[in-house]
């Protein structure tokens, strides 16, 4: 704790990772918002057939979610060779064995707030587009 | 020997069970061996009925406009239309007439800006978008001319999510939907996706997916509309099938003249009134 916020090392660090976590609000919800307006048809036509809003959200925040679990499983696969690697090269490198698993919780998270611009979309659709051919 | 009334207690009982032709007729058949006269009370055209039935489905006075300023149209101009449970009626008119956008209305899914709009009884204008969605989930079967199926949902799967939005406790959905399948002769065809089947094939899927859960109200927008002869004569006779067999309020929205035949009412819209109404009936 003491190098994460006493030393300028640990502030360069946690800044990298909050600019992270922005960076990737901003990408994973720009993917997300594309992928709602592809299939705002099928969200109308959804509506149009009596689903609440509940339901509606729950679909757009379930992919969101899933698109999440599917990143963190790669990234975590992409990642744990490099951790392995690298306190093998630099001995005083600590990272306890339950860290990268406990970062797909803000993973998750990030998904879920990056959808909330996609479930707008999705519930303000207009299901009388239905009858348009 | 003198011809008897049918005793209003009976009436009644006829009226509640919202009877199809083939209801209608059976009743006749056993008034009749029994000597009473029931034919006129029976006709779903005449008063009585009319009166009952007249707030079942329809609107009254509804106008409608899209736009502002001079791109400002009018799609219905004052149309009062009145459809009782049990017939199939056949909305008929050129393009631009109106006839989808009366179809929106009674779907829940437009609000007129003046006039009314009766669904099941309900004067649905006045309510809110929540409760508009509980009517069309329970009360509203769509089928539409592009079929609007889930293309990453199987047929079976497109077929068990209307049973889903009806009753999401049901556990039974995905044999009730394979059942309905098989009905429609699409039993083998269950488990492939929309692309892979044809135009025909999908409408099947579209009407089973309109009837899962068993909505009193069908409203067909150009069904045939993308559909060889074949096709369409097909899908003209299952929706024909669910007033004479299930005593379903069905509304057709087409140009095709097929649908003359298969109708037992039809009205025609013309710049947004009604030109022509009770044709058949």
């Amino acid at each position: 704790m003491y190098w994460t916020i006493k030393t300028g090392a640990g502030g360069a660090i946690l800044t990298a990772a909050v600019l992270g976590f922005l960076i990737g609000l901003v990408v994973v919800s720009q993917t997300i918002y594309a992928n709602t307006m592809e299939n705002i048809e099928e969200y109308a036509t959804l509506k149009a057939l009596g689903a609440p809003r509940s339901l509606v959200a729950r679909v757009v925040l379930t992919q969101a979610l899933l698109c999440g679990a599917v990143g963190s499983i790669l990234g975590l696969i992409a990642v744990i060779p490099v951790i392995n690697h690298a306190t093998s090269l630099i001995p005083w490198i600590y990272m306890p064995w339950w860290l990268p698993a406990v970062m797909v919780v803000p993973s998750l998270t990030m998904c879920s707030l990056a959808s909330i611009a996609s479930v707008r979309s999705a519930l303000t659709v207009e299901p009388g587009r239905v009858f348009r051919a | 020997m003198p011809k008897k009334h049918l005793p209003s207690t009976v009436y009644e009982d006829v009226t509640e069970l919202r009877p199809s032709r083939t209801a209608r007729n059976r009743v006749k058949r056993a008034a009749h061996s029994a000597g009473l006269a029931v034919e006129d009370q029976l006709e779903p055209s005449l008063g009585v009925d009319e009166a009952r039935s007249s707030r079942f489905l329809g609107v009254e006075g509804a106008t409608v406009s899209f736009g502002q300023g001079d791109a400002r149209i009018w799609p219905l101009r004052g149309v009062s239309v009145a459809f009782q449970r049990g017939p199939l009626s056949l909305v008929m008119g050129p393009s631009g007439s109106g006839k989808t956008t009366l179809l929106s209305m009674l779907g829940c899914l437009l609000s007129p800006d003046e006039g009314s709009v009766f669904v099941d009884d309900v004067l649905v204008n006045q309510l809110s978008e929540t409760e508009k969605t509980a009517i069309r989930q329970k009360k509203i079967g769509f089928v539409f001319q592009a079929f609007r199926l889930f293309h990453s949902l199987s047929a079976i799967d497109n077929v068990a999510l209307g049973f889903e939005l009806r009753d999401p406790k049901q556990s039974q959905r995905l044999e009730m939907a394979r059942q309905l399948l098989d009905q429609f002769g699409l039993g083998e065809k269950c488990n492939q996706e929309p692309n892979e089947l044809s135009p025909g094939e999908r409408q099947r899927v579209a009407v089973a997916r309109a009837l899962a859960g068993d909505p009193p109200i069908l409203l067909a927008d150009e069904p045939t509309a993308s559909l060889d002869a074949q096709a369409g004569r097909n899908i003209c006779q299952i929706l024909r099938n669910q007033v004479d067999e299930h005593g379903r309020t069905v509304v057709v929205v087409s140009h095709d003249p097929r649908w003359r035949k298969f109708a037992d009412r039809t009205i025609t819209l013309c710049d947004g009134q009604v030109e022509q109404g009770d044709k058949n009936l």
